[in-house]
Order: C-alpha cells, then sequence, then structure tokens
C-alpha cells in the first residue's frame, strides 16, 4: 500500500532520474576531490596548488584557477640552498618552464656554482589580489629572495574571477545550478573548450560569451581605473609588508609595454616605477626593463600583443637577474649575500646540486 | 516576469500551492492577482490596459448577449482602469511623464461607455452585431494604437520625407504593451464565439478577467479559445498528483528548448543578421538556419513552459506546434507552426471571407489577406507583410500548381523530398522575418546566388558544428516523442527511458543558464 501510495506519488521516472543524477553527483565529489578542490575559487583558495606531501616535499599543481607549472621543492630548504621564488602573472610565466627567466638566471646562477631553486609561481590573469594570496602561501616555504614581477593589467581579472568565486560561494538562487559539480563542471567544459573550439572570437565577443570588449572597455573608464589603482596601490604595500614581516628580500620587476613613440621612449611602465621610489632600500631593490631591455630591436623581444616576451627576453632577463643577483650578494652585510655564500660554499666539496624537478611537459601558458 | 527569470519557478509554485487551497470563486481571484503581478512585472501601467480591455470585452460580451448593466456600474468599471493609470502616474515619478496621456485614456473610457449606451437605446435589430462591431473596433483600435501608430507615423515620415516634405519627424513613442497581440486575439475570439452562440457570455467579472489575463498564456500564447478555458476555469477541480507530473515534464522541455536550443543557435543568428547580408553563401543558409531553430526552440519553449504552468492548475492549454519542420507544404505547415494562430485566422478570417468555396481567385484572395494579417500581426515593420505575403504566394502556389499539391500530399518517397523543399521554403521566410532591412534581404539574396564577392572574414565550419551541437539533442526528443502526437510528450516512453531523457534534458538546461535572452515573441 505504501508502495502504491509512494508511486502515486513520486513518478518512477521522475524518482530515476533524480536518483541517477544525484548518484553521478555523488560518485563525482567522492572520485574527484583532488579536481574540484578550490576548483571553483579561481585562485582566490589560499590552499590551491600547493600540495605538501608526506616525505616533505612540496608540489606545485595546477588546481583552484591556479595554473602553476608542475614543480616540486622540499618543504624545509635544504642547508645550503639559496630559494627564490617568482610570483607575477603571464609574463614572468613564459611559454614555458624552461624558456621563462626564473629559470635562466636560476641556471646562470647555477654555472657559477651557487645552489639555486628558483621556482616560478606565475600564473596567467593573476592580478594583486591573487598574487598577494600566492606570495603570502610562498613565505611559507622561507625563500631567501623573491620575485615580484607586477603590473595593473589583470585587475579587471581579478575583479571578473572574485565575482565568480563569490558567485560560487553565493546562496542566492541563480548560483544554485553551480553548486552541483556536475552542473559546474558540464558548464565549465562548455565555456572553456567547446565554446572557443566551435564559435569564432568574433561571435563570442558579439554575445559578451568572451569579455575582451567588457575589459577593453572597462580599461578606458577612468572611474575603474582610478579604482584599480587605488586597490593595487593598497595591495603592493601589503605585499611588501608581508616580505618585511618574513624578512625576505624582494626584487621588484614593474611591467612594460611596448608603445609606438622614439626608441627612447619606447617601453612604457606606466609609472609603475614611480609607486617604487618610496619602498626601496637594502631588502627591497627593483629591475628596470626599459634599462634592461633597451639596446635590444623590440621585434625580438616582445610578442605581437607587446606586452608579453619572446623567449630572446627572457633569457636577456635571466642575464640581466643573474648579474643583479651576483652584484646583490657582494655587498657586505647584505641577507642576500649571506645566503648565496652560503649555498656557494659547500659546492666546492660537495657535488653541485640538482636544480628543482622540473616536470618535462612542456606545458604552455 | 520572464518565464527564464529565476524567480519565476518560485512563483509559480507558490501561486499554485496557494491555488489548490483555496474554495473555487477564491481560486479565479488568486490567479487574476498573480496574473496581474505577473503582468505588472514588465510595466504596472500595463495593467490599465489591460484592465480597459479586460472590461470593455466582459461588457460588450454580456450586450451580445441581450444583458444589459445599468449605466453607474458601466462607468465605474471604465473608470477604474483610467483611475489606475492616474494613481501610478501620480505616484511613481518614474511614470509621471505617462500623464499626458491622461485626457486620452478618459475620453476612450468616456466614449465607451457613451457608445455603450447609445447602442442599448438604438433599437433591437441587429443590437447583438452592433455591439460586436463596438468590441472588435475598440480592442483592434487599442491594438493599431500601441502596435502599430509608431510604425505608420515614423513609415508616413520618411515617405513625406521622400518627397521633400518632411518636416520636423519626433513624435510621440508609445510603449508596446508585451503580449497586447495575444489577448487582443484571444478576446475577439470570445466576442465572435458568443455572437455565434457558441459559448456563453461570461456573468462574473473576476472569472472573465482570470481568463483574459491567465499569467501562463498571458504574453505569448498559445491564443485560446473561450470554450476550452472557462469551463477548465469554472469547474471545480479537485487535485490530482499527475498535473505536477505532467507540469514538470513539460517546463522541462520547455525550459530545454528555450535554454539549451534557442538561446545558442541565436549567438550565430544574431552575428548573421546584425551584419550586412554580403557574405559567402554557407553563411546565408547557416545564419538563416540557426535563426529557424532559435525561434522554433523560443516559441515552441514557451509555448510548453506555458502549457506546463497551466497545467499545474489543472488546466490544460492547447498544443501550438506539432513538428513544423517535417511539414510536406504550406498548407500542412500552417497546421503545425503557431497553430492556435492559424487556426484562429482560419476560423475568424479566412472561413468568413469565402475560404476556399468561391472558386481559385477568390481563394488566392482570402488567402493573401489571412497571410497579410498574419504577418502583419506579428509586427509592424515592412518585413512581417513582407513575410505574409510570401506565405501566401506558397499557399497559392501549392494549391494551383497540380504537382506541387501532389508533392504536399506525398505519403511516399517523396515525402522525403517535400519536406526538404518545404524547409527550404521555410528557411526563404525565415530570412524574410528576421531581416532588419529590405537591403538585407537582397545582399543575402545576392549573397546566395554568388553575385558578389563575401566580405565575411569568419568561418562557417565551427559555427555550423555548435548550431549541430544544440539542435541535434532537440532532433532526438522529436524522434522520441514522435509516436505520442505532441512534440513535447514523453509520457508514452517506459519509465527508465523517460528517466534517462529527463536526466539529459535537466543537465543540458542547467548546464545553459549563463545564457540569458528574451523570448522572440514577447515582442509580437
Amino acid at each position: 500500500m505504501h508502495t502504491r501510495l509512494l508511486r502515486r506519488l513520486v513518478a518512477p521516472a521522475f524518482f530515476a532520474s533524480l536518483a541517477v543524477l544525484v548518484l553521478i553527483e555523488c560518485l563525482i565529489r567522492i572520485t574527484m576531490v583532488d579536481f574540484f578542490s578550490g576548483r571553483y575559487q579561481y585562485g582566490f583558495d589560499t590552499q590551491s596548488g600547493f600540495v605538501e606531501t608526506a616525505d616533505g616535499r612540496v608540489n606545485f599543481v595546477r588546481a583552484g584557477g591556479r595554473r602553476f607549472y608542475p614543480q616540486s621543492m622540499t618543504r624545509a630548504k635544504a642547508p645550503g640552498t639559496f630559494r627564490v621564488i617568482t610570483v607575477g602573472d603571464s609574463i614572468a610565466r613564459g611559454a614555458s618552464l624552461e624558456e621563462a627567466y626564473p629559470a635562466q638566471f636560476g641556471k646562470r646562477l647555477r654555472d657559477q656554482g651557487y645552489h639555486i631553486e628558483s621556482i616560478n609561481l606565475a600564473v596567467p590573469g593573476f592580478g594583486s589580489t591573487r598574487q598577494l594570496l600566492v606570495l603570502r602561501r610562498a613565505l611559507e616555504y622561507h625563500p631567501d629572495l623573491v620575485i615580484l614581477h607586477f603590473g595593473m593589467s589583470n585587475e579587471f581579472e581579478d575583479e571578473r574571477d572574485e565575482k565568480r568565486a563569490a558567485a560560487a560561494r553565493g546562496t542566492h538562487p541563480r548560483d544554485w545550478p553551480l553548486k552541483s559539480y556536475l552542473i559546474a563542471r558540464l558548464h565549465e567544459y562548455k565555456i572553456d573548450l567547446v565554446t572557443p573550439r566551435l564559435l569564432p572570437e568574433k561571435i563570442r565577443v558579439m554575445s559578451a560569451l568572451d569579455d575582451a570588449e567588457e575589459e577593453a572597455s572597462a580599461n578606458r573608464d577612468p572611474v575603474r581605473v582610478q579604482g584599480w589603482l587605488r586597490r593595487f596601490s593598497s595591495i603592493f604595500d601589503r605585499s611588501l609588508a608581508a616580505l618585511a614581516e618574513a624578512g625576505v628580500p624582494v626584487l621588484l620587476i614593474p611591467r612594460v609595454e611596448l608603445r609606438d613613440e622614439s626608441p627612447d621612449t619606447r617601453l612604457d611602465d606606466a609609472g609603475l616605477a614611480r609607486l617604487l621610489e618610496h619602498h626601496l632600500g637594502a631588502r627591497v631593490r627593483w629591475l628596470d626593463l626599459r634599462a634592461v631591455f633597451g639596446e635590444h630591436p623590440a621585434i625580438e623581444l616582445f610578442s605581437r600583443d607587446r606586452v608579453h616576451l619572446h623567449p630572446p627576453a627572457h633569457q636577456v632577463l635571466g642575464d640581466a637577474l643573474a648579474v643583479l643577483i651576483g652584484q646583490w650578494s657582494r655587498e657586505p652585510g647584505s641577507t642576500i649575500a649571506q645566503a648565496l655564500a652560503r649555498s656557494a660554499a659547500p659546492a666546492r666539496t660537495q657535488p653541485r646540486q640538482e636544480p628543482p624537478a622540473i616536470d618535462q611537459s612542456n606545458e604552455k601558458r | 516576469m520572464s518565464f527564464t527569470a529565476w524567480y519565476y519557478p518560485f512563483f509559480l509554485f507558490v501561486v499554485a500551492a496557494l491555488f489548490w487551497q483555496l474554495p473555487r470563486a477564491g481560486r479565479w481571484t488568486l490567479l487574476l492577482i498573480a496574473s496581474y503581478v505577473f503582468y505588472a512585472y514588465w510595466d504596472v501601467r500595463f495593467l490599465a490596459l489591460i484592465g480597459a480591455s479586460t472590461v470593455m470585452d466582459f461588457l460588450c460580451g454580456l450586450a451580445i448577449a441581450g444583458q444589459r448593466r445599468r449605466p453607474t456600474a458601466v462607468l465605474a468599471l471604465a473608470s477604474l482602469p483610467v483611475a489606475w493609470f492616474a494613481l501610478v502616474g501620480w505616484l511613481m515619478p518614474a511614470h509621471r511623464e505617462s500623464l499626458r496621456w491622461l485626457p486620452l485614456a478618459l475620453a476612450a473610457a468616456l466614449g465607451f461607455v457613451l457608445l455603450y449606451e447609445w447602442l442599448w437605446r438604438v433599437g433591437d435589430t441587429n443590437r447583438g452585431r452592433r455591439f460586436l462591431l463596438l468590441h472588435v473596433g475598440y480592442n483592434l483600435g487599442l491594438l493599431f494604437f500601441f502596435k502599430y501608430f509608431n510604425f505608420f507615423v515614423d513609415s508616413a515620415s520618411v515617405a513625406l520625407a521622400s518627397l521633400g516634405l518632411g518636416g520636423d519627424t519626433a513624435v510621440l513613442q508609445v510603449l508596446l504593451p508585451v503580449g497586447i497581440s495575444f489577448y487582443t486575439f484571444q478576446s475577439i475570439a470570445y466576442a465572435v464565439d458568443v455572437y455565434r452562440g457558441k459559448v456563453p457570455p461570461v456573468e462574473r467579472l473576476l472569472l472573465f478577467a482570470a481568463f483574459i489575463s491567465f499569467f501562463p498564456q498571458l504574453v505569448a500564447g498559445p491564443i485560446e479559445r473561450a470554450r476550452d478555458i472557462l469551463p477548465q476555469l469554472s469547474e471545480p477541480i479537485r487535485f490530482e498528483i499527475r498535473f505536477v507530473h505532467e507540469a514538470l515534464a513539460l517546463l522541462l522541455v520547455g525550459y530545454f528548448k528555450k535554454l539549451f536550443v534557442a538561446n545558442h543557435c541565436a549567438l550565430v543568428a544574431d552575428y548573421f543578421f546584425k551584419g550586412s547580408g554580403q557574405t559567402s553563401p554557407a553563411w546565408v543558409l547557416l545564419g538563416t538556419l540557426a535563426f529557424a531553430f532559435q525561434i522554433y526552440g523560443d516559441f515552441s519553449g514557451y509555448t510548453d513552459i506555458a502549457r506546463g504552468s497551466a497545467r499545474l492548475f489543472g488546466v490544460r492549454l492547447r498544443q501550438n506546434f506539432r513538428f513544423p519542420y517535417w511539414a510536406t507544404g504550406p498548407a500542412d505547415f500552417w497546421t503545425r507552426w503557431h497553430i492556435s494562430l492559424s487556426s484562429w485566422i482560419r476560423d475568424y478570417l479566412y472561413i468568413p471571407l469565402g475560404g476556399n468555396r468561391e472558386g481559385p481567385w477568390r481563394t488566392v484572395r482570402n488567402l493573401y489577406l489571412s497571410m497579410l494579417l498574419a504577418g502583419l500581426w506579428h509586427g509592424a515593420a515592412w518585413s512581417f507583410l513582407l513575410w505574409g505575403a510570401y506565405h501566401a504566394t506558397l499557399l497559392s502556389l501549392y494549391r494551383l500548381t497540380p504537382p506541387l499539391a501532389r508533392l504536399e500530399q506525398a505519403r511516399s518517397a517523396l515525402r522525403p523530398l517535400a519536406i526538404g523543399v518545404m524547409f527550404l521554403f521555410t528557411l526563404m521566410g525565415w530570412l524574410i522575418f528576421r531581416a532588419p532591412s529590405m537591403s538585407f534581404i537582397g545582399a543575402s539574396l545576392q549573397s546566395l546566388a554568388g553575385l558578389h564577392t563575401a566580405i565575411e572574414t569568419v568561418g562557417w565550419h565551427g559555427p555550423l558544428g555548435w548550431v549541430a551541437l544544440h539542435v541535434a539533442p532537440l532532433l532526438a526528443l522529436q524522434w522520441a516523442s514522435r509516436r505520442a502526437g505532441d512534440e513535447s510528450a514523453l509520457g508514452h516512453r517506459g519509465w527508465p527511458l523517460r528517466a534517462l531523457d529527463y536526466s539529459m534534458l535537466f543537465l543540458l538546461v542547467a548546464s545553459s543558464l549563463v545564457l540569458d535572452q528574451e523570448f522572440i515573441y514577447f515582442q509580437f
């Protein structure tokens, strides 16, 4: 009787359909825990991408919206190792781990006999907010030097992804469907893979599926740009405060882009260098890319978007950084000098330490 | 309120839950309140319009059947919509500007009251007919004013300008109330049916108002007949769980058609129709094909959501679409596409004009008049008129050309050919329908004939894959429901298969929620 009543109340087809969907959802939640961990936080989850293993290593993986290159290092820094962590966006990330400048200067310094561990934690599209989150996490691993390659070009992306992350956390009925990992994944698959493959960019932009137009319009809006500048300055100060609190020296690299003007002014840092003036000191140095790239033909250095760097530019930058760090290390009493000296000393008696383990998948941006 | 608004399902289920708790009379009142809330979501001023239409139709329906109301009651009823209009303008600063229309609204209401009284006094002969004319005249007047006023003024300005007589072309732009074409036609059908004695007049104003404004079908149909809906609203019915099951199935199919099929095909169609038309032949075909499935998914999806919503109240709305792209000819197409409009035109225009009973040329004339009205019903634009004329031409050709007539009746191996030919004709019709201008149609036809070099740089292979990806599940759904005779019914399949159907549909709908586009037919 109860069964008959139940059958009357709940149509078998709806019940079975609901059961199938719930089952798939449960299976996904059980079997794909790692895959979904922090995935819909779009880089705002504090833990994503840093995976500590039982054998005392830290693996950097692509997770939770953090597209780290696969890399690995020991959690506790090995004695005599000079650990450098680079935080930035797609420019510092480079086209591949090996070609990007963090690997390049690491190689130069290793060639000079230092035990260098250079980790590239740059993530494309990350603005100041998300870079600060990555930086704070990275400081837990006691780097000897942090390279902060910064600019203001990703504030739009930070805002957009912050909204997405808020929607994923939100309780508004509009956000309910995305609470399901099954639906969220389907949606993501469609937006990230199917749509770009089948619909040309022109159609995507026209249909607001691609926000390039919205970003361009935001960049032309002085009110939004002023807001970004205020936020960026505040977060920049907080980043330097976090570094100072951890006692970690930092090398700042303001982003530059190629302009059409005369060769003297062709590289523009959008006034970022001015931000640094009152921060520079014994622990805070900067590298002026306008000076580093000044002598080189632009066509060899910059890609067509005039912002991203070609592999030769990464090599030039790697050389410049190796020289700068070398000079810094020769300054008496500097933290860098002591750390580098420690990393160089054992090299004369022990076999050269291997560079950090690198996944050879040669993952592209 | 749109069916795709996130709050619509909450609104629907809350109203349905309350509905079944109330006694019969309370149910009409609830439906009326819910319908007015639903309609007011677009613009609160629209309530004055639908209120005026309701009061006028109610009084005329009674008068046609020989029932008179006291002059004071008529005056009071006619004043209600005007009072609402004035109140909105007075209380809401955003609508204060519309108070300039108040004298016109007042004059229309007083004019109606005076005409109503005068028609009662001029004698009994043909009184029903005179009230029918009053009813139709007032309804068409409202429709003309709100829907076609801008069009004719703009067209006149352009014509005068072309003669060098153009002066100041700034005119009063009139807001188009959503769904006005639907409820006006439904109301006219009611009055004609009362006049013909097919339905008795409704004597309760609230019931009649609920019939006119029933929210599931208020803004985009189906255009219902009083004899089908009024008994369902007025008869006491007991709640049955199957209402919910049927409603859920229809809602799911409707949202699938709208959110998955229509909204995605719209991306390709919009791109094509926002261009110049000067493109490659492939893009003309693809853009039109995408629009064909956009408008079909959009409108039939709306109808399914409307049917599903109504079913929650125990009301069964009519089928408005029946596999239209499988039609073998134009006459067959019009028994499958927007059935409630085509049958309205057949019953209240084509057949009264003589239909096909008075020789081939009269038939052609009647076809042209009917299809031009069908075109004009969609909106005040030359492209809609041309589309109506195009379909009239097709209907006439198929009727007057024996090989085509035989092709339409084909039951053999020729049937796929007939379907294919008609589908191409249908696409041509959609090109005319959606084209933003006459020059676009010309450019597209020239592109199709390869008469000029394409300036389009976007490839068509990917977008074709996109359209195919979003149309294939629709065709699978049609295949699954082919035996039911109802393109949205899956009830005849065994429950395991239906469970699979529902799961797939749900996932496709849920993964499409990001694309938010309004229903096309709200504008008509």
